[in-house]
């Protein structure tokens, strides 16, 4: 990160009207599926369900692209698309607007997630058709509504749509976790990444809140020394005494600072104030103006602005010359994230410095900011301790697998930290924390990979592995490189877990290795796509993973800016590449075991290969295999729900082999909505390396550092080391690659050696420990579960005799003073009552009962009541 | 003299919706003799009262919302008042919709109803603009001695007679105290016009000593007792007693009346009452302080406290949906004072935003009791298990309305409230500020606490099974009624820009 960032000046928007149409299709796609799914389903038109699904995402793809061709034209600092909708609430200072924004990062992201989401929608039409759910709209419903949530996530322009989001890719998750909801294990599933994601999300809010308390300080802390009138919003009066270093540079709350034609000196007070202190910027759309709601109701002409123009020390701070006359700086606590990134990266404003000078309880509170924001990705990202709800995540259908907790959602905390790379970068200490726990998650994941029998659980935890190898990126620094990783991770990953789909699908819904084998024969798209991935997440050059993966290692490495509890550690950056290095071997063994164990060897499934369907006419892509030596015939007919087919090929292919339990157990390829898919994710997974090629090589910088440059401006420091020495580390990366697979090679290949059951036979106290995942799951059970229920028993206790005995004893109390009031009545009120009962004919009747009524009492109460109030008068200082 | 009667003439420019109403009240009463013995009376009376709304309604929209003193100062005419009126003729027309389907109110009698409601609408008008202590007094008591009868239409109904009763005793008790409180105000200041208190209780402070101690009490005592009138309308303790019997007494389509109208109505006279003469020009912060040294917002910030906690902890304790949703109006009453309580532009908008809000879903909450009494005939929170079931529209816009009024996101619910709680949290951090978060943490406490009984109607509904299998199928309009209201609520939840630019514009109130 070279970029000099003193030359950064506030974002320059362009506008752009239809951004909201590519969160909106996916919308209106699980709308219509909620809507009439199931009716579409009862009569007969099921693949109406997917053409609206995969329609949906289509559309939303290419307006994402559209949005790609034009930011594409811009100048690289003009790259910034926005959109806003409406006003959603305004509140003092703070303005929400339902806005889109995409600058190149935010757009990399959209670019992943509706093209891979559109591949996966359409690989999910093959693999959910004969569902045994039989709620084929719930699926495509749920998984569009994510879809949307995660565009709200990635493009909304302000924490809250980000937060909505945040949340709602969750509940779609749940919901698709838990899709098999009358498996009670599966619903729990569901139920533990729901719980897991709740701490998480505490942290994300905490930090939230802290950075803006934080901004919040920023110019309270000189309205006080300026302008005595100003009224702060809570929270702000508590950071006095850091006022001294603001102090020059008094900022005026939301104050536009312009450019005048003399420059004001860096710090020099001026006393020159933005003449209009609620001119809103151009760029805000919002219709009113929101900062001022005395407005209209004073009499007196709303004078904030005057006020804070007279005050002393009042500072115009200057964006640079280039950036052109007008331009504005809102400075204050704000959600919107590009006013969030000008003032703080804008070094005129002062504060970045200031934020740092801030603490809270002794610690700098960007330390705490960083952190609590990481403990957020923490959850989401399934980082140590909180990924022990991605395992279990995969009860979920595989497609549900390969997006959500592979390409997209489980991304969403690397995404955040490099969103807010100028906060984490200020904080060397909150940067060393997220270095580090990623780093442990990548070796710890990795380690519980090995020894995994369950496909999709050795993906999971290789997810959770790679995540962390995202966390080394953006922690140390070289947020490009975490989000390339991110990106070539999305291609491979996604490809890896819905090969994995394919063959779970072609076995007939085995997921367990042991009982796979020899697929390459009867499945070789699907092995070759998994092969290629494997050849990528193991790091071998000309596949995607070794540029992103090398690139972080070897930036890690290098780094010099990392720092634990404040206290620089330069011996960090070293470990972490060590221990990534042993990370990537394991990832490279444990994904050419499982690659061995599926396709190589013979099949070790259910017997029996009778069973002869008819001939598929639309297996085409699946060709190859018929003509295999072995006679296996497997023709089980495509499930094709291509629209084009329509729902004759489909009810003859119920008829022709009764339901999914009755055909032979002979292993078979997808269908060509599940090959093509996997064939693209592969290619992606190796066309990929093109955008990250080092410059070591190119001599140039990667195609996606230019690209992401204009919205990763922090600026990490690194040690400078000779090219050389980069090609050194790329092999050794190679190296640890190969390591990985030659053991994969001499244990697994064919799964004829018996050397891996020996070594299992010799060291079976670390196999068991290992293979249970280091009892992570009983530990959480015993030690938050366990006292969770006594505490809940507890309180449930507390509930049934403490809080009832309360009750009854307040009811008593209230039957008691009911027979005083009674007794005052019957003997005092009585007497005047009658005679107005008297007095009143029609009403008569009621009136006996308002005698023993409590009208009366009313009327005392309220007597004594305003007494009350009188007295409250004078008790009131 | 010509002046005044100069005056009043060309007041009658600014007074036209107010005279459409007043005939149209007296128009009502004389259709309803004619048309005696029309078959389609019912149809024909409620589309006379929706006429003479809509007229007000277009008469309002032709008005200049520019401040002006109508009739010598005697009401006032402006955007604010404005704001209110269109409260009162949604309540009036919404009120006039569920009627003209329901049979809570007899065909033979239906015509006085409409014509007493178009009575009761214009009084509120008339509480939104009056400055002065004699229209004050007067709006109040049309206002209540209208709503005296309508609550006991039902003659033959005893519950609904028996509420009729106490509603007058408690207001002529509560109207009562109040003309003594005025009547210590008019021997302490020597006018009646409001809007020419504060100067005079800016004298009256400068006198010191004994004296100056006894002028306070005095002033205090008839501050408490005028506001004994308000409180008794808005249903702030310790005027709310009357509340639960009324609202369970009085037939249900006028009960939502109730609960809407006057308490809006209440507070928009609250507001120019206390804002208008009780305290200093708002500041360039959209904060004012009381004067003369009365802390009336200190003291209103702990009516407003008791108010919602007592409102929400006896609400726990109801089956009958009509009492609960009875102390559910005391407790919204108590979170509306919170933004009198803290004097302040923001605050004042808040009140205004959630009395909006609030007639959308204490409307929809009281349609769906009546919805499921039509068809069960009860008011009980039993007869409600497994709504769902029986008809998912009603449940589901029940649900909506409930998460509504306890201020969940996204419902408009949530809006009001948060204008309300933020008022107070930006008084947080000035002088008293400590008090002013107490009363915020009290307000949360007490939201999560009107969670509970809330919810519980929701688990009947959505999760208990259904023990009565009566049908519930309401009528076509109720349930164009019920998608609406529920549309409205999730609208205003995630786009309030409008409500808030309104209440912005009509801020502005007539000053002395």
């Amino acid at each position: 990160m070279e970029h000099a960032s003193h030359a950064l000046g506030p974002v320059l928007v362009e506008h752009a009207s239809y951004l909201w149409l590519v969160p909106l299709f996916p919308l209106l796609g699980a709308l219509v599926n909620v809507l009439f799914g199931w009716r579409f389903e009862r009569s007969g038109k099921k693949s109406l369900v997917h053409v609206v699904a995969v329609g949906a995402m289509a559309l939303s793809f290419l307006t994402a692209a559209y949005a790609f061709v034009q930011m594409l034209h811009l100048p690289a600092e003009r790259r910034f698309l926005q959109n806003t909708l409406w006003n959603l609430f305004s509140a003092g200072r703070v303005t929400v607007d339902l806005a889109f924004a995409l600058d190149p990062l935010s757009m990399m992201m959209v670019l992943i997630i509706t093209f891979i989401g559109t591949l996966i929608h359409l690989f999910s039409v093959g693999y959910m058709w004969e569902d045994e759910a039989k709620a084929y709209w719930r699926f495509f419903a749920w998984l569009n509504l994510f879809v949307f949530s995660m565009l709200l996530l990635v493009m909304g322009d302000n924490f809250v749509l980000m937060f909505f989001g945040w949340e709602g890719v969750g509940l779609c998750s749940y919901g698709l976790i838990a899709f098999y909801y009358t498996d009670r294990e599966k619903a729990a599933a569901g139920m533990k990444a729901f719980v897991v994601n709740r701490f998480g999300d505490f942290g994300f809010l905490a930090g939230l809140f802290l950075l803006f308390w934080g901004l919040g300080g920023a110019w309270a802390a000189s309205c006080h020394t300026g302008g005595p009138s100003y009224q702060a919003t809570p929270g702000m009066h508590s950071l006095a005494g850091a006022s001294d270093a603001a102090a020059s540079l008094a900022l005026a709350p939301r104050v536009s600072l312009r450019e005048h034609a003399a420059p004001a000196k860096h710090g020099a007070p001026a006393g020159h104030a933005a003449p209009a202190e609620h001119a809103a910027p151009a760029e805000h759309a919002a219709p009113a103006e929101h900062a001022a709601p005395a407005e209209h109701a004073v009499p007196a002409e709303h004078g904030a602005a005057a006020e804070h123009g007279t005050a002393p020390g009042h500072a115009t701070a200057s964006a640079k010359g280039e950036h052109g006359v007008g331009a504005q700086v809102m400075v204050g606590p704000t959600l919107n994230f590009r006013e969030l990134r000008d003032q703080v990266v804008i070094e005129e404003t002062g504060i970045a410095e200031h934020l740092k000078d801030q603490r809270v309880w002794g610690v700098a509170l960007l330390a705490l900011v960083g952190i609590f924001l990481f403990v957020g990705a923490m959850g989401k990202s399934a980082q140590l301790p909180l990924y022990v709800w991605l395992p279990d995540a995969m009860a979920g259908p595989t497609p549900v697998s390969a997006l959500i907790h592979a390409a997209t959602m489980v991304t969403a905390g690397v995404y955040m930290v490099a969103r807010l790379n100028f906060i984490f970068a200020l904080s060397p200490s909150a940067m060393g924390w997220v270095a580090l726990i990623g780093t442990l998650t990548a070796v710890f994941a990795a380690s519980i990979g090995f020894f995994q029998y369950d496909i999709k659980k050795v993906l999971a935890y290789s997810t959770v592995s790679q995540l962390g190898f995202m966390f080394i990126g953006v922690g140390v620094g070289v947020y490009w490189a975490g989000a390339y990783h991110l990106l070539t991770h999305a291609f491979f990953k996604a490809c890896l877990f819905l090969g994995s789909g394919s063959v779970i699908l072609g076995c007939h819904h085995e997921q367990d290795m042991r009982k796979m084998g020899g697929l390459k024969k009867y499945m070789p798209i699907t092995r070759w796509t998994y092969l290629i991935a494997c050849w990528a997440i193991a790091g071998f050059p000309w596949a995607a993973g070794f540029y992103s993966k090398d690139e972080i290692l070897w930036k890690a490495f290098t780094s010099e800016h990392l720092a634990l509890f404040g206290t620089a550690t330069p011996w960090l950056g070293p470990a972490i590449y060590i221990a990534g290095l042993l990370a990537a071997t394991g990832t490279s063994f444990y994904m050419f075991r499982s690659y061995f164990m599926t396709f190589t060897g013979e099949y070790r499934g259910g017997q029996g290969h009778g069973h002869e369907h008819g001939e598929d006419p639309h297996a085409s892509v699946a060709a190859p295999h018929h003509a295999d030596p072995h006679g296996h015939h497997d023709a089980h007919p495509a499930p094709d729900p291509a629209p084009a087919h329509g729902a004759h090929g489909h009810d003859a292919h119920g008829q022709a082999h009764g339901g999914h339990g009755g055909h032979g157990h002979t292993p078979h390829e997808s269908p060509w909505t599940i090959t093509l898919v996997l064939v693209v994710l592969a290619a992606g997974a190796v066309l990929c390396s093109l955008l990250g090629l080092p410059a070591a090589w190119t001599g140039h910088e990667p195609l996606l550092e230019q690209w992401l440059s204009p919205a990763l401006t922090a600026e990490v420091p690194f040690v400078h080391k000779p090219h050389a020495l980069e090609f050194v580390f790329q092999a050794l990366g190679v190296g640890a690659g190969a390591i990985g697979f030659v053991f994969a090679w001499v244990l697994y290949k064919d799964n004829k050696s018996k050397v891996p059951a020996a070594l299992k036979e010799k060291f079976l106290g670390v196999w068991t420990v290992v293979y249970n995942k280091y009892y992570v799951d009983e530990l959480y059970d015993l030690v938050v579960i366990r006292p969770s229920l006594a505490w809940s028993r507890a309180l449930s206790w507390f509930d049934g005799h403490i809080i009832d005995w309360l009750v009854n004893f307040a009811g008593s109390v209230a039957r008691g003073f009911a027979g005083i009031d009674g007794w005052i009545d019957k003997h005092f009120v009585d007497g005047a009552v009658n005679a107005v009962a008297t007095l009143t004919i029609e009403g008569g009747r009621t009136l006996r009962r308002v005698q023993t009524g409590r009208i009366q009492t009313y009327l005392y109460g309220a007597l004594a009541g305003g007494l009350a109030v009188i007295l409250l008068n004078f008790l009131i200082p | 003299m010509e002046q005044l009667i100069g005056n009043n003439l060309a007041s009658v420019a600014g007074f036209r919706p107010e005279l459409v109403l007043t005939f149209g009240s007296i128009a009502l009463l004389v259709l309803d003799l004619v048309l005696r013995r029309s078959r389609s009376r019912r149809a024909l009376l409620a589309g006379a009262a929706v006429i003479v709304l809509g007229l007000a309604a277009v008469l309002l929209a032709a008005q200049s919302t520019a401040s002006t003193p109508l009739f010598n100062g005697m009401i006032a005419s402006d955007a604010f008042a404005t704001f209110f009126k269109w409260i009162f003729l949604a309540a009036g027309f919404l009120t006039v919709l569920i009627v003209a389907q329901g049979d809570d109110y007899p065909s033979p009698r239906v015509g006085e109803f409409y014509g007493l409601l178009l009575a009761v609408v214009l009084g509120m008008f008339l509480m939104a603009s009056a400055t002065n202590l004699l229209t004050i007094y007067m709006s109040i008591e049309l206002v209540s001695m209208v709503s005296y009868v309508l609550a006991g239409f039902r003659k033959s109904d005893r519950k609904a007679a028996e509420a009729s009763l106490k509603y007058v005793i408690y207001g002529s008790v509560a109207s009562g105290v109040m003309l003594f409180g005025m009547s210590y105000l008019y021997g302490l200041l020597g006018t009646f016009d409001v809007l020419a208190f504060a100067p005079k209780i800016a004298e009256l402070s400068a006198t010191t000593g004994a004296a100056g101690a006894a002028t306070k009490l005095a002033l205090v005592v008839a501050v408490v007792f005028v506001s004994s009138g308000v409180g008794y309308k808005i249903a702030s303790v310790p005027w709310h007693m009357w509340c639960p019997d009324v609202y369970e007494g009085a037939p249900t389509p006028f009960t939502a009346f109730l609960s809407v109208g006057p308490k809006a109505a209440g507070f928009a006279l609250a507001l120019r009452f206390f804002l208008g003469s009780f305290a200093g020009p708002m500041g360039a912060n959209g904060m004012a302080e009381s004067i003369a040294g009365i802390p009336w917002p200190a003291v209103i910030g702990v009516l407003s406290a008791v108010t919602m906690t007592l409102g929400n902890l006896t609400a726990i304790a109801q089956t009958n949906l009509k009492r609960l949703l009875a102390y559910s109006s005391i407790a919204h009453a108590g979170y509306t004072l919170m933004g009198l309580a803290t004097l302040s532009a923001l605050g004042m908008q808040g009140v205004m935003i959630y009395m909006l809000i609030y007639l959308v879903m204490n409307l929809g909450a009281f349609l769906v009791v009546i919805v499921v009494a039509e068809a069960t005939g009860s008011e009980s929170i039993f007869d409600y298990s497994g709504l769902v079931h029986r008809h998912p529209l009603a449940a589901i816009a029940f649900g909506i309305f409930l998460f509504s009024l306890t201020g969940l996101p996204p419902f408009a619910g949530f809006t009001g409230k948060w204008y309300l709680f933020y008022a107070v949290i930006e008084r947080a951090s000035g002088p008293a500020g400590f008090w002013y978060g107490a009363l915020a943490v009290v307000g949360a406490l007490n939201t999560a606490v009107s969670l509970y009984y809330y919810a519980r109607i929701i688990r009947a509904m959505f999760l208990e099974a259904p023990h009565v299998t009566d049908r519930v199928a309401p009528k076509l309009g109720y349930q164009l009624m019920l998608g609406a209201f529920s549309a409205a609520i999730l609208v205003f939840g995630i786009w309030w820009a409008p409500i808030v630019e309104w209440s912005q514009r009509s801020m502005v109130m007539l000053r002395g």
